[in-house]
């Protein structure tokens, strides 16, 4: 933060002024970026952007003669296969292995930090250039700042291709931009260093916990906090990547529309992780039918494809596919019965939606299945160490003012009291920003405390 | 328009922030980023014959000079200690660290529960390692000690003592002995004031003598010939400095959170005389003299100024390797690994045999086994705390 983004501006607005050697520059930034983290594994994405300029270069060639298809499906099987050896053999071996009693060693591959991210990325461009919605990259290096660019590569917002391929050319870096993009900045790093890293300290200790050790209390405060955890964690690093974004005129999507309010799971999903929902809507469900098939079994049949998918994408193990499979349950469950559309009126939509959520999301955070069942067992009062005991006390006096800032900064506070105290508009303004300027200079203090605090969805 | 002046306002601080700090930085320490990277990077190597070691280790190198050489940082981690503080919080979260305010005042480590039957695994396989090349192993667990009820806050849990009991049971399992520091203080009769500081979970000086004190009859009982004089608590001299040691985490803590800890430092009655050499990469250094002549007494005098210093430091840094030839004993050689515990527990060490190497095992070169194949010591020790063991994967064996 201190080196790093400050001489990639230095260099980009101070040396360059040619759009090719901006973009030369900030794709060799962006693979610095990706090589101080990885070293070994920045080949492994430069192979996988080599050949996906190549497909679809080819994929453009032949789309007029009609024989593209087969490009497409040998990038997607690259693509996938790439992803498939790095991330899942090892859980498919040792699932093979579970099923079958047979001994096959593990394979014992490290997992490329963002390498779902980069490989959604990478398999968008060569549909989007198949279907039409974008234009091909004849450069090379285009290519390769699109799949590597470095504010969001690892964590996303995953990008398509279509959104941002106008703008690795024709995009216009301006002073307003800029500067909205360091306030984004801002906002970012201080969910990620003041709130999501302060609740992972009460996460880890409830998680540290047997099952039964935990009261009721302690459970769901455990759980409620690595939800917002993770929101924070994750919309920070968006915000991150986003303003960086802006800086240099790229605009990438919303990732994150206050999810917290949300009334249904349906809208939760239309709330949260935006550019995942997106990716898997339109790559995948919309082309198996979505839901306008003929049958309900069809429909479900798609919905179970796409939710255990984006569980799997989210980690190797049978708890993402859980994960993934509670939320079709879920939404199945409202799209069949119209629950859905009724809550969506309802606030106490908000409850039940906040409850299935933080409840599904054990799962994700557990070391096992049995360990998660155990967990999500406590927090309904099974086998739990009764309804409150001094852990849980523990929590609220230790955490218990992050966890309540974190509540209430998921909400949309800031209009909400500009409407209802009628706050005038340079007084809001004043006041946010003074705001920002104390949560940024704490903010600071956390980052040179240090502590290494990986964001989360780097392993995913 | 008023919304894009307060944003113009924001993006000057957020650059006039990164600029400063990262220029600060570089035109404050860019000889020692340098260096970082282009010596200091050996220190980082672990010879385990992975792809692009030498950049991995170069990226280490700098990165850990850059988060200890921007400008202001133990003045910025002491306001952020203080925000912390001022919520009231007796779990203070110091950089990787979560710190407990006992009841009884010491800072204290918390440690989660963790699995220790893979490094006590590793052991056994260096202790079969070692004994094929006819090398004995002693293992000397130094512990942060908790053994009296009700010292946490209210609703903490630590999983210290059990995983200590693992790791301990698996070393005994796999045949390797052990001195347990625990056992050592027990039998002492040592106090938690006596055992860990106030200001820091590293052990006191009481409680490692004994546990030095230990290791020597210990050794004694496996066929070795350490002089019982040169260990026997008569033939030491104590010193108090009152209220002037501030561990590590109590300086950063301050003095008004936790207050300082009185020093006691143990000096050999008799003469001696050690040769002590510091190796640090490429950088070494040398010096001749006595046990107290070795000791850095610009720390006390620092105290003595300005009311507290780190005085655990006394006893030195924690080196990569420090060698150590004693003139006045013509025999035994000791290859240590240690970490932080294992720094003051080496000076007395050096006291009992001709040679001692210690490497600190979170800076050394090699391997262990590697290093006692150079060093041919008639014993090995491993003196690894258990926070220590259960983080890094330091190279033990090849």
């Amino acid at each position: 933060m201190f080196f790093f983004l400050p001489a990639v501006l230095l260099i980009y607005f101070g040396l360059l002024r040619k759009r090719s050697h901006r973009n030369l520059f900030f794709t060799l930034a962006s693979l610095v970026f990706y090589a101080w983290a990885e070293r070994w594994f920045v080949f492994i994405m430069l192979v996988s952007i080599v050949l996906n300029w190549i497909f679809g270069r080819q994929i453009d060639k032949n789309k007029a003669a009609g024989r593209a298809k087969p490009w497409l499906v040998a990038a997607i099987v690259m693509n996938l296969g790439l992803l498939g050896t790095y991330k899942y053999l090892k859980f498919l071996v040792s699932s093979l292995n579970a099923v079958t009693g047979l001994g096959i060693p593990l394979p014992q591959l490290a997992l490329p930090i963002g390498i779902s991210f980069f490989t959604f990325q990478a398999l968008s461009y060569v549909i989007d250039v198949y279907r039409g919605d974008a234009p091909v990259q004849k450069g090379f290096w285009n290519v390769c700042l699109y799949i590597s660019s470095f504010p969001q590569h690892i964590a996303g917002p995953i990008v398509r291709y279509q959104t941002v391929s106008k703008e690795l050319d024709g995009r216009v870096e301006t002073l307003d931009g800029f500067v909205t993009g360091c306030r984004r900045f801002m906002v970012g790093l201080a969910k990620k260093t003041i709130l999501a890293d302060s609740l992972a300290l009460l996460v880890n200790n409830a998680f540290s916990l047997q099952p039964g050790q935990l009261s009721v209390g302690a459970a769901w405060l455990g759980a409620i906090g690595y939800l917002w955890q993770v929101y924070y964690d994750f919309s920070g690093y968006s915000d991150m990547a986003i303003g960086v974004g802006m800086m240099f005129g790229f605009h990438f999507p919303e990732n994150f529309i206050y999810p917290m309010i949300s009334r249904s799971i349906t809208e939760f999903w239309r709330r949260w992780h935006i550019s995942l929902g997106t990716w898997f809507r339109e790559y995948l469900y919309y082309p198996l039918g979505g839901s306008r098939v003929k049958s309900v079994w069809r429909l479900l049949f798609n919905m179970f494809v796409v939710w255990s998918l984006t569980g799997l994408w989210h980690g190797a193990s049978w708890n993402y596919v859980l994960w993934g499979v509670g939320f079709f349950i879920l939404l199945a469950f409202e799209k069949l019965t119209g629950i859905g559309k009724k809550l969506d009126k309802h606030p106490l939509g908000v409850l039940y939606a906040m409850i299935a959520v933080i409840t599904i999301t054990v799962m994700i955070r557990s070391s096992g299945i049995g360990y998660a069942a155990g967990y999500i067992a406590n927090m309904y009062g099974f086998h739990a160490a009764g309804f409150w005991d001094a852990t849980a006390t523990m929590y609220v006096k230790e955490y218990g003012l992050f966890v309540a800032a974190a509540l209430l900064l998921g909400l949309p506070i800031g209009g909400f009291l500009k409407s209802k105290l009628h706050i005038p508009e340079r007084a809001f303004e004043t006041a946010s920003a003074v705001g920002l300027v104390a949560v940024f200079a704490l903010s600071i203090t956390y980052v040179a405390m240090g502590g290494y605090n990986p964001f989360i969805y780097f392993n995913f | 328009m008023f919304r894009k002046r307060i944003d113009i306002a924001l993006a000057a601080l957020l650059m006039l922030t990164m600029f400063g700090i990262g220029g600060v930085t570089i035109a404050q320490h860019g000889r020692e980023l340098a260096y970082a990277v282009t010596k200091g990077y050996v220190n980082y190597i672990k010879e385990d014959g992975q792809p692009l070691a030498s950049v991995k280790a170069r990226v280490t190198s700098l990165t850990s000079t850059i988060n200890h050489t921007l400008p202001g940082v133990d003045r910025l981690e002491r306001y952020n200690i203080l925000f912390q503080m001022s919520l009231g919080k007796q779990i203070v979260s110091v950089g990787g660290q979560t710190m407990v305010k006992l009841k009884t005042g010491q800072l204290y480590d918390l440690l989660g529960d963790t699995d220790m039957t893979d490094d006590a695994a590793k052991m056994a396989k260096l202790k079969e390692n070692l004994g094929a090349m006819g090398i004995p192993m002693l293992y000397v667990y130094p512990h942060s000690y908790i053994y009296q009820d009700g010292m946490l806050p209210d609703g903490v849990k630590d999983y210290n003592v059990e995983d200590a009991n693992e790791l301990v049971s698996g070393l005994k399992a796999a045949g390797i002995p052990v001195v347990d520091s625990r056992d050592v203080f027990r039998a002492a009769g040592l106090t938690i004031d006596q055992t860990i500081y106030r200001t820091d979970q590293h052990w006191a000086t009481p409680e490692l003598f004994a546990t030095f004190q230990a290791t020597c009859e210990q050794l004694n009982g496996m066929g070795f010939k350490i002089d019982p004089s040169l260990y026997a608590s008569e033939n030491f001299t104590s010193e108090t400095y009152p209220e002037m040691h501030m561990g590590q985490v109590g300086e950063r803590l301050g003095a008004k959170y936790i207050a300082p800890d009185d020093f006691i430092l143990l000096q050999p009655g008799y003469d001696t005389m050690l040769h002590k050499k510091i190796v640090n990469g490429s950088a070494t250094s040398e010096a001749d003299g006595s046990f107290h002549d070795l000791l850095n007494w610009k720390l006390v005098d620092d105290a003595k100024r300005d009311g507290t210093a780190n005085l655990y430091s006394v006893f030195g840094n924690h080196d990569a390797e420090n060698w150590y030839v004693n003139d006045k004993v013509p025999t035994g050689r000791i290859l240590i690994a240690k970490d932080s515990y294992g720094t003051p527990f080496v000076d007395y060490l050096a006291l009992t045999a001709h040679e001692v190497l210690a490497v600190d095992m979170r800076k050394g070169r090699h391997s262990i086994e590697d290093y006692a194949r150079e060093f041919k010591p008639d014993v090995v020790i491993v003196a690894h705390s258990q926070a220590m063991l259960r983080e890094a994967n330091y190279v033990f064996v090849e």
